[in-house]
């Protein structure tokens, strides 16, 4: 399922994958001190995600819920990324990846390849 | 109404100059002057002021008023004070006789008569002598039968321009207030940029104001927004952009919030809104956009010091690469005409005195656009005469200045000075034309025509309206004929109306002509008839207004003398005959009473004799 989110509409994304599921108005409290939206902007951003599919809404309060996980968005911005800018090959993508990290992390990185 | 349009006439002008001046001479002037000349075409537009300014020697009939006049022709005289309360003067125009006023009040008195009623609906004028006869002069004749035409008439009549500026206006308004709205909210979703680098540029504002940066996915230039919160939205893509860079757009920014930019722009829009019919105004708002760009770069520039100006070109192209040519509602940095900017920028040079003083006095001058030019009041008009010098013929009108009258009151005349024949007020007092009236006998003038060709046409007129009410008569009221026959019987019983002041007023002043000879003269200023020095106060004039009038023309209450004058078979004047007019209380002389309306009559007399000239005596009722 293709979801494109916005910055906007990221942001209320985080706050629901950090805490769970919030009621709309709890949403609004931390976003407002995090990036100083009003009240109504924030109601507007999240109705833009329930239209999106990312979130659903859950009456008595205004309960959102998200409907995809961060690792599913994540994934899903890779591999458009992969595709726009490698063509479709991963390994494209891999091998430019791998030219970005330091000796540390790419000791980690086979670490995680072992264990797949 | 009329001085609405006028606003947006001379803005429009004004806009026109401006354009032109900008084509010719941008890159000499200082920048910021067009921004000024802008404002104040916007001001102009808004604001429903009007500074009248007399000139000397300049007539009515100036071609400075061609524009005034034109107006006036396309908007009915009922409507041009419609809306902005502005005294509208109606197509009649200003240059009626006393005279001409004289018999007005005549009628409105029930003096001059003719009698006629004011039904409803299917009214039937009342034959009396020859043809047609109206009720005197009631204005509400009129608009009664339009009342009950319907109220939809009514309301088109009079505010039907009006209702389309008006419905025109709130439609782009609407539109242009849903786009901005559209805007902000966009740019309400930004998100904060933190970071120390970032917080030292907050606090770079003006004085108290700080400012806040933000970043949004959804523009591809930056934004700067809001008044008491000043905003700049950076798009996402120009966050890995240089620190050079990033110091250009900021102070291209600030100088934006600090002159309230946005403000300006919307002032424009609502402008713009408001005379949606005027293309000049848009072509404006366009301009306006540009320019208050240029003259930003004008500024940042002059803070940099020339030595940046390649670099502040760079960063422009660069940014306008990343331009999706949004419209924007507030001001950016990389817009369109960046060519514009561009050369502006790379031709800059520090302003010099003489590109500055051009600049205030282009400014200056530019605030005659709240001018409203005002006819010379000091100009004379005098009615044209005939002295004893002149010949036979005709004397035309012409208008004449105070200069033109000599010193013994008379007056030398150039034939045909204009076209049409005209008369004028006589206006102010000065020592001239006062010694004028004095020395010569003040005759009005002929206007062009005869009475006589004025009779015919309101015969004419008669007989149409006969026509039409016998059409109404039996028309049918249901398939609209009777509404279309009424209409033009509406339009045409107006038409008859002037006619039959026209002619009334051509017979007098051709009766006139002749009663000069017995000492029965008529002073304009007064609007009286005198004999002999004495003001009259009637005169029953049998052969005057032919069939259309009883005969009357009375004046004025407070008359001393009555005059009636004797005519032959063949209508000429045979002499006059004159009587003390006295009140009613004293009895004396001939008793006159308004009669129901319908005009003088002489009802009674006590002491008095009317008697003609061969002797008859013969009692006049």
């Amino acid at each position: 399922m293709d979801i494109k989110l916005f910055d906007s509409e990221l942001k209320v994304m985080e706050v629901l994958w950090k805490e769970g599921e919030l009621p709309a108005g709890q949403i609004a409290r931390i976003l407002k001190e995090e990036t100083g939206w009003n009240r109504n902007t924030t109601y507007t951003v999240i109705k833009k995600c329930i239209e999106k599919g990312a979130v659903q809404r859950r009456e008595p309060n205004f309960i959102c819920s998200p409907l995809v996980t961060k690792e599913q968005v994540q994934s899903q911005e890779t591999e458009e990324l992969i595709d726009k800018m490698f063509d479709g090959s991963r390994e494209d993508f891999f091998a430019s990846f791998v030219n970005m990290i330091s000796e540390d992390e790419a000791r980690k990185l086979r670490n995680m390849i072992d264990k797949m | 109404m009329k001085l609405f349009l006028q606003m947006s006439l001379m803005a429009g002008i004004l806009i026109l100059l401006v354009t032109v001046i900008r084509a010719a001479a941008i890159n000499r002037l200082p920048k910021r002057c067009f921004v000024w000349l802008w404002a104040i075409v916007i001001l102009r537009l808004l604001i429903p002021v009007s500074v009248d300014v007399e000139i000397r020697g300049l007539s009515r009939d100036s071609a400075v008023f061609a524009a005034r006049r034109a107006i006036e022709h396309i908007i009915p005289p009922e409507q041009a004070g419609a809306g902005l309360g502005d005294t509208g003067r109606g197509v009649t125009g200003q240059g009626s006789t006393r005279l001409a006023d004289t018999v007005r009040a005549g009628r409105t008195e029930g003096v001059i008569t003719v009698s006629g009623n004011t039904d409803g609906e299917k009214s039937m004028p009342e034959e009396s002598g020859a043809g047609f006869s109206m009720k005197a002069d009631d204005p509400a004749a009129g608009t009664d039968i339009q009342n009950k035409a319907g109220g939809f008439g009514i309301i088109w009549k009079r505010w039907g321009w009006s209702l389309i500026l008006a419905a025109g206006s709130n439609i782009c308004f609407v539109i242009y207030l849903i786009r901005y709205i559209r805007g902000y909210r966009l740019l309400l979703e930004a998100i904060p940029l933190k970071g120390e680098a970032w917080e030292n540029m907050c606090s770079r504002g003006n004085g108290s104001k700080r400012i806040a940066f933000l970043v949004s996915d959804r523009i591809a230039t930056p934004v700067t927004f809001g008044v008491l919160k000043p905003r700049i939205v950076l798009p996402k893509g120009m966050l890995a952009a240089g620190k050079e860079q990033l110091e250009y757009i900021l102070q291209h920014e600030m100088v934006h919030i600090k002159r309230h930019d946005n403000l300006l722009i919307f002032a424009g829009g609502c402008a713009a809104c408001i005379h949606w019919f005027n293309p000049l105004v848009w072509l404006m708002r366009a301009l306006l956009v540009r320019d208050i760009e240029i003259s930003c770069d004008e500024k940042v520039i002059a803070g940099l010091g020339s030595s940046q100006k390649a670099g502040y070109a760079i960063s422009l192209i660069e940014a306008a690469g990343r331009t999706k040519g949004q419209p924007a509602m507030f001001s950016a940095f990389g817009k369109t005409a960046i060519q514009e900017r561009i050369i502006s920028i790379m031709k800059y040079k520090k302003t010099s005195i003489i590109s500055i003083s051009a600049a205030v006095l282009l400014t200056i001058s530019s605030l005659t656009v709240f001018a409203s030019a005002k006819e010379d009041s000091s100009v004379s008009y005098v009615t044209p005469v005939k002295t004893e010098a002149a010949d036979e013929g005709q004397v035309k009108g012409s208008t004449l200045l105070k200069e033109n009258v000599q010193e013994n009151g008379t007056v030398q005349m150039k034939e045909g000075t204009q076209e049409k024949n005209e008369t004028f007020l006589v206006e102010g007092s000065g020592t001239n034309a006062a010694t004028l009236r004095e020395n010569t006998n003040l005759i009005p003038v002929k206007e062009s025509g005869t009475a006589e060709e004025a009779a015919a046409l309101v015969e004419d007129y008669a007989g149409k309206l006969e026509a039409l009410q016998e059409k109404m008569k039996t028309a049918n009221t249901e398939n609209g004929d009777y509404d279309k026959y009424k209409k033009e019987y509406d339009t045409m019983r107006n038409e008859y109306e002037a006619a039959v002041e026209d002619y009334i007023l051509k017979d007098i002043a051709e009766a006139a002509d002749e009663y000069g000879k017995y000492g029965l003269t008529y002073d304009e200023e007064s609007g009286c008839f005198y004999l002999d020095g004495e003001p009259v106060r009637c005169i029953e004039d049998g052969a005057c207004g032919g069939s259309m009038l009883k005969g009357y023309i009375c004046r004025k209450e407070n008359g001393t003398v009555d005059v009636s004058i004797c005519r032959d078979e063949n209508h000429n004047i045979t002499g006059i005959e004159h009587c003390t007019a006295v009140n009613a209380d004293t009895g004396k002389g001939h008793h006159s009473e308004k009669h129901d309306g319908e005009g003088w009559h002489i009802s009674e007399h006590e002491h008095g004799h009317a008697y003609r000239i061969d002797n008859t005596i013969q009692e006049l009722n």
